[in-house]
């Protein structure tokens, strides 16, 4: 069968090669073909044949040990197998001695003899006793080949030299307690170390994990630890169910043939044996009279775990014959015979105890003899599979599983190819009942089903009732101890309880109710103390593991949890902040969906790629936040800030004329923008268009309405429009709000006294009026188009009214929220500089503050700072602080100079000309400087024109009308807007300005403005 | 084990079906490596408008004028060169460059192809601002690129390094600028629509002999861009009344191109030597190509007014989504999965590729009309003379379809959590998925089924699904055809427009 599928496979491969080219007519043929196939198996000839031991009866003799036979001993196959094999022999006198210690000459003799290095050791101690006077001579050959063991040891370093000398002492007796007496019995750790020298395995030195997972593994010899994990490692010793390895105790012979059966693998090549694996698929027996005694020949077939046929024929006298007599003691003869060694169920015998379908291992010679044979289980009777653990039911005693595969072998390693997927796309899931009794194996150490969890691959073994009876874990293409890790989505992470909880590996889970448990993964914490954590591939405290988070758990092998590594899972939303409270925002998503969510001090605020605080949020931002959205709740985690002013940079007022649906622009006619609290028409005479925002909103009578109605119904109809500065610079219309024909607009500028959003009103504390809002008030805070939530009592406010007409109701159209000027103070001097500190600061013999309109003299001498900040105007424009030095022909000592400083930090210096006359006025207009195509200041201006102003008179201490002004700008003069210095080309029409200057003419050079709005 | 299947043996015509409108296309570097932004190419042209911002005077100023780009393709390279021609009124400065740059291409065995790029002749560049010369005297370049194909989308990642020292005017002691950059490009390509962008970090480096004394100084300048491409259908009500169809769709289609820039710079003296005050100034500009606009065809569909999907089944008609007139279309019949796959494959169209890649080698590209090919199906329920078999041979070519042992039950009404299976392998966004286990937020989560998990929870967190009103998602609840519709539109929407948000606004702006 099996061979019928390999052939199958290799004609599929070819059809699939010659399918492109050819045509389907191959794989017609192919399917032909591999029908054919079938009956060649029949003819098929065995890869190998073996034959029985003609010593078979001896060596069943030789190990019926009547303190195993008749023993319920765990380790009767240890005992039966290595007897059998000739590796580790019993007394010889029917008694293996089971209980008997092993001493310390004893461990090492069977240490070398597993690395088949008896013939050294043997030649090791002729040479000892052959320089050993007659006299001292051992006259007992066991003593003396013990002698040539000891000997290598030293030599191979296993023992020291001062061992060997204590054990060479002829009075063992007279020996200390610390000494090595060679018939003390040898402790486990002697044992795993010496096999782990003599076996060559290689010891672990960085990565005791295994072993140090024991809570006795400081008892060990530290030496020897690497050597003891590498024992561990290869499963040739193991720690008991309590989690000791009882380093220090004694080895019973019964536990050292067990360790020499664990060690099969790397023993038996040593000596020459092969182990296989095979299912008996037929018992053939014929007769052959050929040498004139009639012998039977059984043929055992054998299907080998790679997919071969082996062939064992046993021979034996036909008990239906004569088989002759011994002629001295009338004994029947033996003669002829070839015969297997067998061992099933604790029982040892002949090949009479094998049937078909029994699943095998055998292990062979070189010279082709079969010279064990192990009964695995029946293939009838017993099922291995290999699965994944999805849910266990104690309280029914059933187990449901995703079935990986079948095999005929309990052992994953050496299934070969027995393996049976049941499909290759789709894993098969199904529930079986287990046995109360059943045998747990996990890591190798006999277990409880308490230590079986969801998730574990285990490999189970089925009884012919589909019992489950046995359960081992297993690592499907990993190492032992990756085994052990469990990955996953947090649910609960709760330290302080000592647990975590992951959703189910199918992210069920998350329906409340009872079956919640059965889904979800809870592991415990052993000891928080010792947890290793990581959060994004860093060190992290337990704590921050949370909801949401992938992780991967690492557990020992009680299945606590020693180490977590985890990763967040933020998802990036992009939203609108409709409000911001104290600890809580509420954001609207761009698919409309809103949300309110807590905000604590741990939330990292970010704009411009730098760290900032909650308060820099302002309503109306729009936001990108980083969310850990799970069932049970949604957490924020970052809050990145839209960077690049994408702020409402104007009001226009207008009629609509209509929108160009092709290139979604509003056309506005006559419009006018709204600065500080009135409508200026705009340079641009006519109509405007301006484009709509990707998102825009249109109102009409509180109402949304749609784009198409404007073009139908409200053609020519005035509205309000905000825009908002869009990439390139380019204005985009986010609201366009329709005003009621016949209204009639009122502004003011007032504060806001009474806030009633729920009333959709604000009452106003100089007009006492109450203004109501809708979705139609475009409110601007900040900048940003807010709701009228973020309105609050005492804001400084233009509102744009309009009366309605059938109600008289006052309804906002716009409410301005204006922002706060900055209250800090700077202050201004003037005062002649008597030294320098290059870079760092000067000082002036004596200044003048201005105060007021006027300067109040002191003759007491101020030093400032120069910053990175520190602006230094000459003549000419800007001068370096390099410049700015105590020496040389441009010396700055002498010279008299404006300071506008914040505290004692200079923020501007000017050599700007004495002025002692403080002019006000509103500007009108900007003169003389030049902007390029993309509106870049290229040219400064350098006049202003002012109207409304007046000149105070300081003699008089009044003010005294001149109506227009014009002003020179200087190279050094300084403006100043919110105690900032700014350039003249910031300045805008209709400013409120301050201007100090050198006459009280309507005319002259400005040395200072200050921009009062 | 697995059984041969049984292979059926037909013959078909293989000729295009799709009507495809004429695209521009924003490849891969088509606003070249430089701290400028293109307005996208258009097949048949090879230059285009272009803008740059240029720092090596210690200030930004703004060029403008143009690239050509010619790319030329030989096996796995791609010569492309740009030639610039660009000037600033306002300063009367000028810039003129020509660069090329050979990209190796090598594509690995998962479909994936990492590109090289690297000049391949001696760069010009000439600046003149001011009255004064900056002559580009070397040039290091340095640029890859990784591109990840899926059915639908095509997604890349790249990084880029250069560094130009330019000579200040003719004579060599005149001093030098460099300015160094690198860079990080995120892109995807796909039918709807296609959007990259660019983040570069430059560095500016001057000494300069001026007044007799060595002035240097350096100041550092960020420049993200970002070009898009989107889709964009409106609905056009008809004025007439009596006019013998309905209202349609037009599809337009937006070419946008914008640069942001924000650099830091010492301000200069009066005699033009810099200071230590640093200033620090943004700005952005902006690149648009007019829209190109296609009507739609109309279908009919007049027994469907009101109804709630009514206009994205008309959309889905507009688009051949759906085929046939529409006279036809019950909304409330449930979907089959051959109809579902059928709508998809026009849905989720292969990535176009680049028009103005000029290959040297006519590769078999072209099919003859009326070849003839031998076709077999790859399940065992869909005849290769079945209505949908080309749409669904086409589905599970590209992956967007395995079905399940070899059948793929095109009868069967479609689920829910089917359609979204098929959405997210679209656009293969598999890679967002935190790992096994992970749980949606939708109260009925547990009754998703196994294999739609993983693409449910994706489909969430990109926005692309939705609960109803109470957070459930009904996973296998059958889907009727007006939900389909109204699903694939969304998907269209999401696709033209909202895939394009991550790239644009959340690296320009965030």
């Amino acid at each position: 069968m099996l061979k019928w599928v390999s052939e199958l496979k290799n004609n599929k491969a070819y059809s699939l090669r010659a399918g492109n080219k050819i045509t389907a007519f191959v794989t017609g043929i192919v399917i032909a073909l591999s029908g054919w196939v079938v009956p060649v198996f029949a003819a098929e000839n065995p890869e190998k044949v073996y034959t029985g031991i003609e010593n078979a009866a001896a060596v069943l003799n030789n190990i019926d040990y009547t303190d195993v036979k008749n023993s319920n001993t765990w380790a009767k196959e240890a005992i039966y197998e290595t007897g059998a094999l000739g590796l580790f022999k019993g007394y010889g006198n029917k008694q293996f001695g089971r209980s008997a210690l092993l001493s310390k000459e004893e461990a090492l003799a069977l240490a070398y003899r597993m690395a088949g290095r008896e013939a050294e050791a043997q030649k090791a101690a002729e040479e000892i006793d052959n320089q050993r006077r007659r006299e001292d001579k051992k006259k007992n050959a066991v003593s003396m080949w013990a002698d040539g063991y000891l000997k290598l040891a030293a030599d191979d370093g296993l023992i020291s030299e001062e061992d060997l000398e204590d054990a060479m002492n002829p009075n063992q007796a007279s020996l200390g307690p610390g000494a090595f007496k060679r018939t003390a019995p040898a402790q486990r750790q002697e044992l795993a170390y010496w096999f782990a020298k003599t076996l060559e395995l290689e010891p672990e030195y960085s990565q005791e994990r295994i072993f140090n997972s024991y809570m006795d593994w400081k008892d060990a010899d530290p030496a020897k630890i690497p050597y003891i994990e590498a024992i561990l490692r290869n499963g040739i010793m193991n720690g008991d169910d309590k989690g000791y390895f009882r380093p220090v105790d004694a080895v019973t012979r019964e536990q050292a043939a067990q360790v020499i059966k664990n060690a099969k693998n790397i023993v038996l090549p040593l000596f020459g044996y092969e182990k296989n694996l095979g299912v008996i698929e037929d018992i053939k027996i014929s007769k052959d009279y050929s040498s004139g005694e009639p012998v039977a020949i059984k043929s055992l077939d054998i299907r080998n775990n790679s997919g071969y046929l082996h062939r064992i024929n046993v021979e034996y006298t036909d008990s239906s014959g004569d088989p002759g007599r011994n002629e001295q003691s009338g004994k029947a003869h033996n003669i002829r015979e070839k015969e297997l060694v067998v061992y099933r169920n604790g029982v040892v015998g002949k090949s009479g105890l094998l049937k078909k379908g029994d699943r095998i291992e055998y292990i062979t010679a070189a010279d082709n003899t079969v010279r064990y044979v192990k009964v695995l289980s029946n293939r009838n009777e017993i099922k291995y599979i290999a699965a994944n653990i999805i849910d266990i039911d104690p309280d029914n005693l059933t187990m449901k599983i995703t079935e990986y595969f079948s095999m005929d072998y309990p052992d994953l390693s050496e299934a070969g190819n027995s393996i049976r997927f049941n499909d290759e796309s789709k894993r098969f899931e199904g529930a079986y009942k287990y046995s109360k009794g059943i045998s747990v194996t996990i890591n190798g150490r006999k277990s409880g089903m308490d230590k079986v969890y969801p998730g574990m691959d285990v490999l189970l073994t089925v009884d012919a009732n589909g019992t489950i009876i046995a359960l081992e874990n297993i690592n499907i293409g990993v190492s032992d101890e990756e085994s052990r890790i469990v990955s996953g989505i947090v649910e609960d992470n709760n330290p302080n309880l000592g647990y975590i909880t992951l959703y189910s590996k199918d992210g069920a889970g998350t329906r409340p109710g009872a079956e919640q448990n059965d889904l979800l993964r809870t592991y415990n914490y052993f000891n928080i103390n010792r947890l290793e954590v990581y959060r994004n591939h860093e060190i992290a405290d337990i704590d921050e593991i949370e909801a949401g988070d992938t992780v991967f758990i690492k557990l020992d092998e009680d299945s606590n949890v020693i180490s977590i590594s985890a990763m967040p899972n933020y998802t990036a939303k992009y939203a609108l902040v409709i409000s911001k409270r104290p600890s809580a925002l509420i954001l609207q998503y761009d698919d409309g969906t809103q949300q309110i969510i807590d905000v604590d001090e741990n939330v990292l605020v970010v704009r411009n790629k730098k760290l900032t605080n909650y308060d820099s949020i302002k309503d109306g931002d729009r936001v990108k936040v980083l969310i850990n959205e799970t069932p049970n709740f949604t957490r924020i985690k970052q809050i990145t800030i839209e960077s690049g002013d994408h702020y409402i940079s104007n009001i226009y007022k207008g009629k609509v004329s209509y929108i160009d649906n092709a290139s979604d622009t509003l056309v506005l006619i006559n419009a006018e923008v709204f600065e500080r609290g009135q409508w200026r028409r705009t340079d641009h005479k006519g109509a405007t268009s301006i484009k709509l925002s990707n998102k825009y909103n249109i109102y009409f009578d509180d109402k949304e309405i749609k784009k198409d109605v404007i073009n139908k119904y409200m053609s020519d109809s005035e509205a309000y429009v905000a825009v908002e500065r869009g990439y390139g610079g380019e204005e985009r219309a986010v609201v366009i709000s329709f005003r009621k024909e016949g209204d009639k607009e009122v502004i003011y500028d007032d504060v806001i006294s009474g806030a009633e959003y729920g009333k959709g009103s604000v009452k106003l504390s100089r007009n006492y009026n109450t203004i109501t809002f809708g979705q139609g008030s475009i409110i601007i805070k900040n900048g940003r188009l807010v709701t009228p939530n973020s309105i609050s009592n005492d804001d400084s406010v233009y509102v744009v009214a309009n009366r309605d007409n059938s109600s008289g109701n006052f309804v906002a159209g716009i409410i301005e929220v204006k922002e706060s000027t900055n209250t800090g103070a700077v202050a201004i001097y003037r005062g002649r500089i008597s030294s320098i500190d290059e870079n760092k600061g000067f000082t002036v013999e004596s200044f003048s503050q201005l105060s007021g309109f006027i300067w109040v003299y002191s003759n007491t001498a101020k030093t400032f700072n120069i910053n990175y900040g520190t602006r230094i105007l000459g003549n000419d424009g800007l001068i370096s602080h390099r410049d700015f030095t105590p020496y040389g022909e441009e010396s700055f000592i002498g010279s008299v100079v404006y300071i506008v400083a914040d505290g004692i930090d200079a923020m501007v210096i000017s050599t700007a000309p004495y002025g002692i006359y403080n002019a006000v006025g509103d500007l009108y207009e900007i003169n003389g400087g030049t902007v390029g195509e993309d509106g870049t200041v290229i040219v400064q201006p350098n006049e202003l024109k002012l109207r409304n102003a007046m000149i105070f008179d300081t003699s008089q201490y009044s003010w005294a009308s001149s109506n227009d002004m014009t002003v020179n700008l200087l190279n050094n003069t300084i403006i100043l807007k919110n105690n900032r210095m700014i350039k003249a080309s910031d300045l805008k029409k209709g400013d409120r300005l301050r201007i100090v200057k050198s006459e009280s003419t309507a005319t002259g050079d400005a040395y200072i403005v200050i921009v009062e709005n | 084990m697995k059984r041969m299947k049984k292979n059926t043996v037909c013959f078909i015509v293989a000729f295009c079906l799709l009507f495809i409108p004429t695209v521009t296309y924003a490849g891969y570097g088509d606003s070249g490596y430089e701290s400028g932004v293109s307005s996208g190419t258009v097949p048949g042209k090879d230059t285009f408008e272009y803008q740059e911002v240029c720092f090596i005077s210690g200030e930004p100023i703004v060029f403008k004028g143009t690239v050509k780009i010619k790319k030329s393709m030989r096996r796995d390279e791609i010569i492309t060169t740009y030639t610039y021609n660009l000037k600033n009124v306002d300063r009367s400065a000028t810039l003129t460059r020509s660069l090329s740059f050979t990209t190796e291409i090598s594509e690995g065995e998962n479909g994936q192809a990492a590109e090289k790029t690297v000049l391949s002749k001696q760069p010009t560049e000439t600046i003149k601002i001011d009255n004064t010369t900056y002559r580009l005297t070397n040039y290091d370049f340095t640029s890859s690129r990784i591109v990840v194909p899926r059915p639908a989308v095509e997604y890349y990642a790249g990084n880029l390094w250069w560094k130009k020292t330019y000579q200040i005017g003719t004579s060599s002691n005149g001093g030098t600028v460099t300015v160094e950059a690198t860079g990080e490009i995120y892109g995807y390509n796909q039918y709807w629509g296609n959007t990259e962008a660019t983040i570069l970090n430059c560095i500016i480096q001057s000494e300069e002999m001026k007044n007799g004394k060595l002035d240097k100084w350096g100041g550092t300048a960020k420049i993200s861009r970002s070009a898009t491409i989107s889709q964009q259908f409106k609905y056009y009500e008809n004025i007439p009344d009596q006019i013998g169809f309905s209202g349609g769709y037009e599809q337009t289609q937006y070419n946008n191109n914008i640069l942001e820039y924000s650099c830091t710079m010492p301000e200069f003296d009066s005699k033009g030597v810099s200071t230590d005050i640093m200033k620090t100034v943004s700005g952005s500009m902006k690149l648009e190509s007019s829209p190109d606009k296609v009507r739609l065809p109309v279908a009919d569909l007049r027994h469907l007014r009101g109804h709630w999907a009514e206009n994205d089944i008309k959309l889905l008609y507009g688009l051949g989504i759906f085929s046939g007139d529409g006279s036809d279309f019950n909304p409330q019949q449930y979907m089959t999965r051959a109809d579902f796959v059928s709508a998809i494959v026009k849905a989720a169209r292969e990535v176009p590729e680049d028009p103005n890649l000029v290959k040297r080698t006519t590769s078999g590209t072209v099919r003859k009309k009326g070849s003839e090919e031998q076709v077999t199906s790859p399940f065992t329920d869909v005849s290769t003379k079945s209505l949908y078999f080309e749409d669904i041979n086409n589905a599970f070519k590209r992956g967007l379809i395995n079905g399940e042992g070899g059948k793929f039950r095109p009868n069967d009404s479609i689920s829910v959590a089917e359609a979204i299976t098929i959405f997210i392998r679209t656009v293969g966004l598999e890679n967002l998925y935190p790992g096994p286990g992970a749980v949606t937020t939708f109260r009925d989560n547990d009754d998703i089924p196994g294999y739609a998990r993983e693409a449910v929870y994706i489909a969430q967190k990109i926005g692309l699904i939705q609960g109803d009103e109470r957070g459930y998602l009904k996973p296998n609840e059958k889907i009727t055809k007006g939900r389909a519709a109204a699903l694939i539109s969304r998907f269209i929407t999401y696709m033209g427009e909202g895939i394009k948000k991550d790239y644009r606004e959340g690296i320009l702006n965030y």
